[in-house]
């Protein structure tokens, strides 16, 4: 973290020579980070685990026909318990479960990913303007946000799911926005510590323009907290479209969205229970995964936790 | 301190009339009102006099308005599914919501701050690692699935317990530990970092040197001091679940106000979606403002900022 304070410092000074440490001190702040993540066995599991989940949405893609394989109905093959042949049995349509699963993978992760990317553009962009700029800003966003968060955010997804239609993106905005507040608070709690710093000080004294400042020197030494955090809320997204999707909310029919998977499994518990075991032990582990990741840059990331 | 209290309060108006209008607003953006719903047997011409006659056709400004204006009088219209005042309808549900926000936070608090405390006492013991595996794998399992697979086991194979409903009291104990899981995943994480961080303090020490007994070092003088983020924890979970139970009341047919918002949802009942938001969001509020107020009794520094007398400490913290 030092490196980097002493290069941003220097770089309004000497561009060209500031380039240059620039790149190598966010190296070797990377490298730092990745040597103290690694020392974590549990976030190494859970970024193994997320490759995977990853790297089978991405082959899937190539390799199940969306048409034939994850929405025909095939009556003659319906409610066939796990076996070799569909090691996660068939639903109600004759459909192969696991087939629909690993093609559902790619719902779960656009919507954690992009949900917290809104979140992120919005909450965070508005909690560092509060922040750095304080006064009137501040109170106008501060407030606005305080508007948002005693409305339970389950709550706001449903109304603005229903306001707004089913569909992917509704559902990344419902959940983006619906966090949103939480990730302008932090922005802003860590905003306010750095604006202290010294070298913000050092740079609006060398006559750096404002949004460069923000840019490179308050956004990047106050990103950490937020990093942690978006990657705890991709879990939480995940759980929330799913839960939303559960309740008829999410993604339309027949697309094997886990969530909706567990909700039309729902009808059949008492004679198919493989039918709900299965989508949720997907929505499980993914968000296992990334929450071991987000506590492992956590610990990573914790300054307290370095000595 | 009790104009620090009525302060709160009174701070909760403009954001109640803030939340009350953003509810609003998103819920009329809703394709399809009322009319649609209900009297969907009319004629185009009949619903268009139909909803002039019911004041849809004003601007949404002022249906707000009006609806606000008889929200303040304790009428936040009928609701056009159970043909009964919005309020009356919320209160009949509220009930069975609060009993499941409150069972589901005991079982949470009551495995959590044990085992959190003791995980903390026990650095990297095995206790210490089950309580944190416990609370991964809490935060992890979604609370609908976790509640299916209970249904599965408890209620379909061993026949213990019913799956759904609210008839006989041991229709709460699957609905809480779902419920209870995930939050005392939270709440053991938070019990023991805030712990961790107290129980390394010197004064700890002290008091030890002083020969107070072990137990009463960790229960009183340290845990009085972890407290603060512990009551956060319990007061946001209980906030939560008051709106936030939708899901585990859908899987259980919990007859809370987390299914009437559902079910209202279904049949565009929007004065009753509406008034049943508001109403939860209001109750959240309230809890939010009450956990606030509970912080100044268990810290004498925060009490201290507000009791009006000017110390060095009153001046420094704001």
């Amino acid at each position: 973290m030092d490196n980097k304070i002493i290069s941003s410092q220097s770089d309004d000074s000497n561009e060209m020579h500031s380039q240059q440490e620039e790149e190598v001190s966010s190296v070797s702040y990377l490298a730092e980070l990745w040597r103290d993540f690694r020392k974590n066995k549990g976030a190494v599991l859970g970024l193994i685990i997320l490759c995977l989940i990853i790297a089978t949405a991405i082959v899937s893609t190539f390799l199940i026909d969306y048409e034939t394989q994850i929405v025909e109905m095939n009556i003659s093959e319906m409610f066939q318990k796990p076996s070799l042949k569909h090691w996660c049995g068939t639903d109600n349509f004759g459909r192969d479960i696991f087939l629909r699963l690993i093609y559902g993978t790619r719902y779960s992760l656009l919507i954690g990913v992009c949900s917290v990317m809104f979140s992120l553009l919005i909450g965070t962009t508005l909690g560092i303007l509060a922040g750095y700029y304080g006064g009137v800003l501040e109170q106008v966003i501060m407030r606005i946000s305080d508007v948002f968060s005693p409305i339970p955010s389950m709550l706001l997804a449903v109304c603005l799911t229903t306001a707004f239609g089913q569909g992917m993106v509704v559902l990344m905005a419902a959940i983006g926005v619906a966090a949103a507040p939480a990730f302008a608070q932090v922005a802003r709690a860590s905003v306010l510590t750095v604006r202290e710093q010294e070298y913000i000080e050092a740079a609006k004294a060398s006559g750096s323009k404002e949004y460069r400042i923000i840019l490179r020197h308050v956004l990047p030494n106050a990103l950490s907290p937020v990093l942690v955090q978006a990657t705890l809320q991709v879990a939480n997204a995940i759980v929330a479209a799913s839960g939303l999707s559960f309740l008829g909310l999410g993604v339309p029919t027949p697309m094997p969205e886990w969530g909706a998977m567990l909700s039309e499994g729902r009808a059949f518990i008492r004679d198919y229970s493989y039918m709900t075991l299965f989508p949720g032990l997907a929505i499980m582990i993914t968000v296992l995964a990334i929450n071991m990741i987000g506590d492992g840059l956590r610990d990573a990331m914790d300054p307290k936790l370095k000595r | 301190m009790i104009r620090y209290v009525i302060k709160r309060f009174l701070l909760l108006i403009p954001i109640l009339l803030a939340v009350s209008f953003i509810v609003y607003f998103i819920i009329d953006l809703t394709p399809g009102d009322a009319v649609d719903a209900h009297y969907s047997e009319l004629s185009t011409e009949e619903k268009d006099e139909m909803r002039e006659k019911m004041g849809l056709n004003d601007p949404v400004i002022i249906r707000y308005g009006r609806y606000i204006w008889g929200a303040l009088h304790g009428d936040m219209g009928e609701s056009t599914t159970y043909h009964e005042d919005a309020i009356k309808v919320y209160f009949a549900r509220l009930p069975a919501t609060l009993e499941l926000a409150f069972w589901g936070i005991l079982v949470a608090m009551l495995i959590a701050i044990p085992f959190g405390i003791l995980a903390a006492r026990k650095q990297n013991s095995l206790i210490d690692n089950a309580s944190m595996l416990f609370g991964l794998f809490g935060l992890s399992i979604p609370n609908f699935w976790l509640g299916l697979m209970l249904i599965i086991m408890f209620s379909l194979n061993l026949k213990l317990l019913p799956s759904n409903g609210n008839e006989s009291w041991t229709s709460i104990i699957l609905p809480a530990i779902t419920i209870g899981t995930s939050q005392a995943a939270l709440l053991i994480r938070t019990t023991r970092s805030s712990m961790l961080e107290v129980i390394r303090q010197d004064y700890l020490n002290t008091a030890r040197g002083k020969g107070v007994r072990e137990r009463s070092v960790i229960y009183q003088h340290a845990l009085s001091n972890a407290l603060i983020p512990i009551i956060t924890a319990v007061g946001s979970q209980f906030t939560a679940s008051l709106g936030g139970a939708v899901i585990t009341e859908s899987v259980f047919a919990w007859p809370g106000v987390g299914r009437l918002i559902i079910d209202s949802i279904n049949t565009r009942d929007e004065v009753m979606v509406v008034s049943a938001i508001m109403l939860t969001t209001m109750f959240s509020s309230i809890v939010i403002v009450v956990v606030d107020i509970l912080y100044a009794f268990v810290d004498p520094r925060i009490k201290a900022r507000y009791s009006g007398k000017s110390n060095a400490f009153a001046k420094k913290g704001r």
